[in-house]
């Protein structure tokens, strides 16, 4: 916005870099953290003894979400519904919403495969009433049913086609996982994902007024390729 | 954005507010506050009203900051040189060097007027508890000397940037003159005097700002100097009193006085606020409460003039420097408590009466400006008095404190990620082109490439810091993670992602068959080897591991790696020497029934303890004799030797406590370990820090700037407080 920018040059900012306290056993507990909330039940495990680090739920709760993560990843919705309902049935009942994405995911395998016929009989029978409840949940039908109108996968348009994307299904099985933390009162969100949303504001923030050395992918992802740091 | 943004030179103006006094330089005897106050100008014959004395902290504030500028710049001989007569009031800051106020005491002889009221100082109050929600809470100090608790980020060394270039080589007076010309309008018969504050206004020189703990004075008291003659100020600052003007032209406008305070308020506060009493009878005081920056005239109400902005208390009316004003809230008048408050994170101000919100008013509040709480009073015997932290408030202002932070953390938390600002190329013409074009679509593919990224952030914080079976676990648990999967299982992937597992998401790590892997895990087992040998006291197998597959390491700076492992094989063997000297001990005192039985064992269990003290000692010798050279020429290698020799002293240096112990013990140890770790890494090319931890430093200093610029959100969002504790 500017024309004058302060600069604050690379040795300074390495200093300032240096200045900021945080120890190893500080980021232990976000790496902690972030394994127990999207479930590495094993690696959470060996973290906790390589580390000496202990989370702050039980391992079988961890593997249990992890499960269910995974149903949902490979489009298996209703394998997933029973294992909330086993780990706790207040999880859905308390949560129409959630529920709902549940059974729309349900409705979008259906199409992925093809199965036309349960695919209608599905949202006739179950969704549609439900997207009487509430606008929102209509609109979402609505846009979910428009798969059917397409011959062929290729020919969705981009409009709807994330509807069919991995994406999709991570997104339904994020929010599950939200709500099963919530219920144990864990957060709902790793907390380094958190850190990156702060990274990215406050770069951004101070991108405005000042010429600063910004993070780069290629500190974690290796040398100036991809490759891994091992 | 359309918000003003302070302009640069306000970068020097919150350094001008930041206090480079470190209390501990302070004497805190109460002498050196009188001699101060005693060398500070008779105020008694200039300012006839003011009955009763100031105290040292109301010193002019811009000599304050023209000393601190002085301070800042590091030319002592200046701060150190006698200043003109009329300005040799030195402020706070100017006692730092203790000859500094002994070629003035002369004239505290010839102080004739009644500043008995001396010891009479605003009685200190810490810092008001809702000021805890801003991260640079540390940085904010009263006058009460900080009991601070520990703080995550190191006082000594943080300071706002500045631009380098110039030293500041300006003699403070002349900075004062150049200020006083421009004083806005000042009352009749003040004497030459800054206004509050030189730094509220961009100053033309640069300074450089070398090492000095930066603290962000808070208001305190209203300023003895810095108001209208038509007030007066308590001895304890916080009540003002009208005198002035007649009171049966009251409508005039032309009768108004205003005060500010002392400092004015960094906007490193987050929300500041403050209240005040009407003690004056009137139910509709003509009384203006709100903030003015220092060139706002002090024969106005704050509202009236630009950089100043006011709620009156006879109309209730909103005043953005304007004559009009807007309809805000209810009127005020005695007996009332009305609020002020700023929220820096939003730029806007609000004011509450008697313990509740009025809401929010006006846009761009000092958004370029160093402002103060400030108060204007119109007609005579009005009376009020201020809580600037001294008092609980009325307003529950922490719980409104609470709430906006909790409110900008919610938001900043809302906004999606976009890896695409982590591309090293992202500035490059161009270079972005393909993939901007691929991810204009979905939004679905940034929440495979986020969890992507962060799987990756943590395997390789979990590789550089070793822990080598986690990072199994983990990698083997991403590999049967459905997101590379499951894309072929659709019919026909969806046009965006088609495209999107370029070469940054197919990461190497993600498949198993890498081609590297054997090569890149051999050289982790490697490293593991060796960081764990250290760890466990085993520096001879660790040396020779080194020596066979990372010599660099070892030679590396001098050698100093390899001097410090050799030191801390001396370490061990004493160690060892000390365990066998226990092991005789024990057995002999387990053995105590006969006497010649002992002293049979003396001669024979006694023996190793010996051996192994001797060869401790022979090695010690050794080392010493081989590093003569570089001990003599390098510091460190002095320290270090010296340090190391020292452990012989005890009888067991891991149990003699205090540094001994550490330096002897298993911290040692481990960070010796930690120390290999990086260096390994570093001389294979990796960065010496993960960079998960990058990212927090990154993300703490870019948050820690921001604060210093007065970006209010900033220090609402807690680093420390928000993902560690």
């Amino acid at each position: 916005m500017s024309a004058s920018k302060a600069v604050i040059p690379k040795d300074e900012w390495d200093r300032r870099l240096e200045e900021v306290v945080v120890s190893k056993a500080d980021l232990n507990r976000l790496v902690m953290d972030y394994l127990v909330i999207e479930g590495y039940k094993s690696a959470a495990e060996e973290f906790s003894l390589e580390s000496g680090v202990q989370p702050a739920v039980d391992f079988a709760s961890i593997e249990s979400r992890r499960n269910i993560r995974e149903a949902l990843n490979r489009g298996d919705v209703q394998e997933a519904i029973t294992r909330v309902n086993d780990l706790n049935p207040e999880i859905l009942d308390t949560n129409p919403a959630l529920y709902f994405h549940l059974q729309q995911q349900k409705l979008i395998e259906y199409i992925r495969q093809g199965k036309i016929t349960e695919a209608l009989r599905f949202a006739q029978e179950e969704l549609a009433p439900r997207g009487e409840e509430s606008p929102e949940f209509l609109a979402e039908l609505e846009r979910t049913m428009a798969l059917l109108a397409f011959e062929s996968s290729s020919a969705v348009p981009p409009a709807i086609s994330d509807l069919l994307s991995p994406g999709q299904r991570m997104k339904t099985a994020g929010e599950v996982n939200a709500a099963i933390l919530e219920s144990l009162s864990q957060g709902r969100e790793a907390k380094l994902a958190g850190l990156l949303k702060l990274l990215q504001w406050g770069e951004s923030l101070l991108e405005e007024r000042a010429e600063f050395p910004k993070v780069r992918r290629k500190w974690w992802t290796g040398l100036d390729s991809d490759q891994l740091c091992l | 954005m359309s918000v003003p943004r302070p302009p640069l030179p306000s970068l020097e103006d919150l350094i001008s507010s930041v206090s480079s006094t470190n209390t501990h330089i302070i004497s805190p005897s109460t002498s050196v506050h009188r001699q101060q106050i005693a060398s500070s100008p008779s105020h008694s014959s200039t300012f006839p009203r003011i009955i009763r004395a100031s105290n040292a902290s109301d010193s002019l504030p811009a000599q304050s900051s023209s000393a601190s500028r002085a301070d800042i710049a590091c030319t002592p001989p200046l701060s150190n040189s006698p200043t003109p007569a009329r300005r040799t009031s030195a402020g706070p800051l100017g006692i730092r060097s203790p000859n500094l106020h002994r070629p003035r005491s002369h004239t505290h002889t010839t102080l004739s007027s009644p500043h008995l009221a001396l010891h009479q100082s605003p009685p200190p109050f810490p810092r008001p508890p809702y000021l805890d929600h801003s991260s640079l809470r540390h940085l904010l100090q009263t006058e009460l000397p900080p009991n601070l608790p520990p703080s995550r980020y190191t006082q000594s060394t943080i300071y706002p940037f500045v631009p380098r270039p110039q030293q500041a080589s300006i003699p403070p007076a002349l900075i004062d003159d150049s200020d006083v010309e421009s004083t806005a309008s000042p009352p009749p018969g003040l004497p030459p005097s800054p206004p509050a504050s030189a730094s509220a206004k961009p100053p033309s020189e640069t300074v450089t700002l070398v090492s000095s703990s930066p603290v962000f004075r808070l208001p305190t008291r209203w300023s003895e100097q810095d108001r209208h003659t038509y007030l007066s100020v308590s001895a304890d600052g916080r009540e003002l009193t009208y005198h002035g003007g007649s009171s049966q032209n009251g409508s005039s406008t032309d009768n108004a006085g205003m005060a500010r305070t002392n400092h004015p308020i960094p906007p490193a506060c987050g929300i500041y606020y403050y209240e005040l009493e009407i003690l004056s009878k009137a139910p509709k005081a003509h009384i203006s409460i709100g903030f003015a920056a220092a060139d706002a005239r002090l024969s106005k109400l704050p509202g009236w003039e630009k950089n100043s902005w006011g709620y009156h208390g006879d109309d209730g009316f909103s005043f953005s420097a304007e004559k009009a004003g807007n309809t805000y809230g209810p009127t005020f008048g005695g007996g009332d408590t009305v609020g002020a408050g700023i929220d820096f994170s939003q730029n806007r101000a609000f004011f509450t009466k008697n313990s509740t919100l009025i809401g929010m008013v006006f846009e761009h509040v000092a958004c370029d400006v160093q402002v103060f709480p400030s108060v204007g009073l119109r007609h005579s015997n009005e009376h009020v008095r201020v809580n600037f932290g001294h008092a609980p408030f009325k307003y529950d202002i922490e719980d409104h404190v609470q709430q906006r932070r909790d409110t900008v953390w919610a938001s900043i938390q809302s906004k999606p990620l976009d890896w695409r600002i982590l591309d090293p190329k992202r500035n490059g013409a161009g270079a972005q082109t393909s993939r901007t074009d691929v991810d204009s679509a979905p939004r679905t593919t940034m929440d495979e490439e986020g969890h992507n990224e962060a799987a990756r952030l943590v395997l390789n914080y979990l590789i550089h810091h070793g822990y080598a079976k986690t990072a199994e676990a983990f990698q083997t648990q991403l590999a049967r993670a459905p997101t590379r999967a499951a894309s072929p299982a659709l019919p026909v992937p969806p046009p965006a992602s088609a495209s999107a597992p370029g070469p940054d998401i197919d990461s190497p790590m993600l498949s198993a068959d890498h081609e590297n892997e054997g090569v890149e895990t051999n050289m982790l087992e490697q490293r593991l080897t060796i960081v764990r040998a250290v760890r466990r006291g085993d520096i001879e197998g660790a040396l020779s591991d080194l020596r066979e597959r990372f010599p660099s390491v070892l030679a590396r700076d001098g050698g100093i790696m390899r001097l410090k492992l050799r030191c801390r094989q001396f370490v061990e063997l004493v160690n060892a020497a000390a365990e066998a000297k226990r092991a005789f001990s024990a057995a002999s005192s387990s053995s105590h029934n006969g006497v010649e039985d002992v002293d049979a064992m003396d001669v024979d269990d006694d023996a190793p303890a010996q051996a192994a003290l001797k060869a401790a000692l022979a090695y010690g010798r050794t080392l010493r004799t081989e590093y003569k050279k570089e001990a003599a020429e390098r510091q460190d290698v002095h320290a270090l030797l010296e340090r190391t020799w020292s452990v012989i002293a005890y009888h067991f240096p891991v149990e003699a406590g205090g540094e001994v112990g550490r330096w002897a013990g298993q911290d040692a140890r481990d960070s010796l370990a930690g120390e290999v770790n990086q260096v390994i890494l570093e001389s294979q090319g990796f960065p010496r820090q993960p960079a998960l931890e990058r990212i927090y430093r990154q993300t703490g200093a870019s948050l820690i700037q921001l604060g210093f610029l007065g970006v209010g959100a900033a220090v609402f969002a807690d680093l420390q407080r928000e993902l560690l504790d």
